[in-house]
């Protein structure tokens, strides 16, 4: 008994959705690493800063600066200019020197934030390639036996 | 003997009025200083799961009734909460809209103390009413009220009349004031806001 040619169409198909899907895969481990190592490079400069609004009333409020901008916070600032000092390992920020340069300061927990949704959205994406991969690959060997046991010519 | 009783109580009687006139100063909230600034800050602080955020305003006005002496007073605090920036125009716009502080509709966060109790030094214990969003609830907070004679303010900053320096620091929960955002209640927005407040009020 002879078996059945595979139909090539199919079989270019799913050679190809399980080529591309073990790609992806691969592509999605790689976002994943460099996702935590572009976080990990942005976050070396990270300090622990206060912004400070000088205030040339500050000595009436019994301060020496100015009005603190909320409370201490990780923040990336690289630009020297914009620290007025520092205090018990918190850097005091110009929140008016910023404000005239329109930065807006990036916070370390942003950086890290985005590095969670991106290594998460890469994990989704390696577990749905490798899982198409598998269903592909488990179809193509079904219908490889299927295909088989048919009888080529009745 | 009469007389002398009458004398007494006519003294004690206006010692009496003496005190409360001293007890009654009142400092009003100086909208700017000589460089045209406003030296009044409030500041809001939140947290969001992507980053921390403040919103600053400088609309500040209110009076302030402080007696040096006896280390007590009350006051009034009218913020314009509609001109509070974030550094981001849409989520100032989302900050003014019904299902947050909805400022569009009740632009106005006032605080009338209910009671003031110095606990030390220049630190004061202070009960009052918050009115957010028209609805009040009673807080209690703590302050630090700095008083600088006319002198050392005309000096350093040109400000006419004695000031009081009042700054304080307090959590309020959004909830609390019927705030119930889905960003909330998933906790992706904190339900916690820190408010800062720091004003300069004169008696003149």
């Amino acid at each position: 008994m002879k078996t059945q040619t595979r139909d090539p169409k199919t079989w270019l198909q799913t050679t190809l959705i399980r080529t591309w899907s073990i790609r992806l895969a691969v592509l999605a481990v790689l976002v994943g690493f460099s996702s935590w190592g572009l976080a990990t490079w942005l976050s070396k400069d990270s300090k622990t800063i206060q912004r400070i609004m000088p205030d040339p009333n500050a000595a009436m409020f019994g301060d020496e600066l100015g009005t603190p901008i909320g409370a201490p916070l990780e923040y990336i600032i690289t630009d020297p200019k914009a620290f007025l000092g520092e205090e018990n390992g918190v850097y005091l920020v110009n929140e008016k020197y910023l404000r005239q340069n329109n930065i807006y300061p990036l916070q370390t927990k942003t950086v890290w934030f985005i590095q969670r949704s991106v290594a998460l959205a890469a994990l989704v994406g390696l577990v749905l390639m490798l899982l198409l991969w598998t269903v592909v690959g488990q179809l193509n060997q079904a219908d490889a036996k299927l295909q088989h046991k048919l009888p080529r010519d009745r | 003997m009469k007389k002398v009783f009458f004398a007494t109580a006519l003294v004690s009687t206006t010692l009496a009025v003496g005190a409360v006139w001293a007890a009654n100063t009142a400092f009003s909230i100086v909208p700017t200083i000589n460089d045209g600034a406003s030296p009044n800050t409030l500041t809001v602080e939140s947290d969001t799961d992507f980053e921390s955020f403040t919103g600053i305003t400088n609309k500040i006005s209110g009076t302030i009734q402080f007696d040096k002496a006896a280390k007590t007073g009350s006051g009034l605090i009218i913020v314009d909460g509609s001109s509070i920036d974030t550094g981001n125009t849409l989520r100032n716009q989302h900050m003014k809209s019904a299902d947050w502080m909805n400022f569009e509709k009740f632009p106005e966060i006032r605080f009338q103390t209910t009671s003031v109790k110095n606990t030390t030094a220049d630190n004061y214990e202070v009960r009052g009413n918050l009115t957010l969003r028209g609805m009040t609830k009673s807080i209690v907070t703590t302050a630090r009220v700095r008083y600088s004679d006319a002198g050392f303010a005309q000096q350093t900053q040109n400000i006419k009349g004695n000031i009081v320096a009042l700054s304080t620091k307090f959590t309020i929960k959004l909830s609390d004031f019927g705030i119930k955002a889905p960003a909330v209640e998933i906790n992706r927005v904190s339900d916690n806001l820190t408010i800062s407040l720091r004003v300069l009020a004169s008696d003149k």
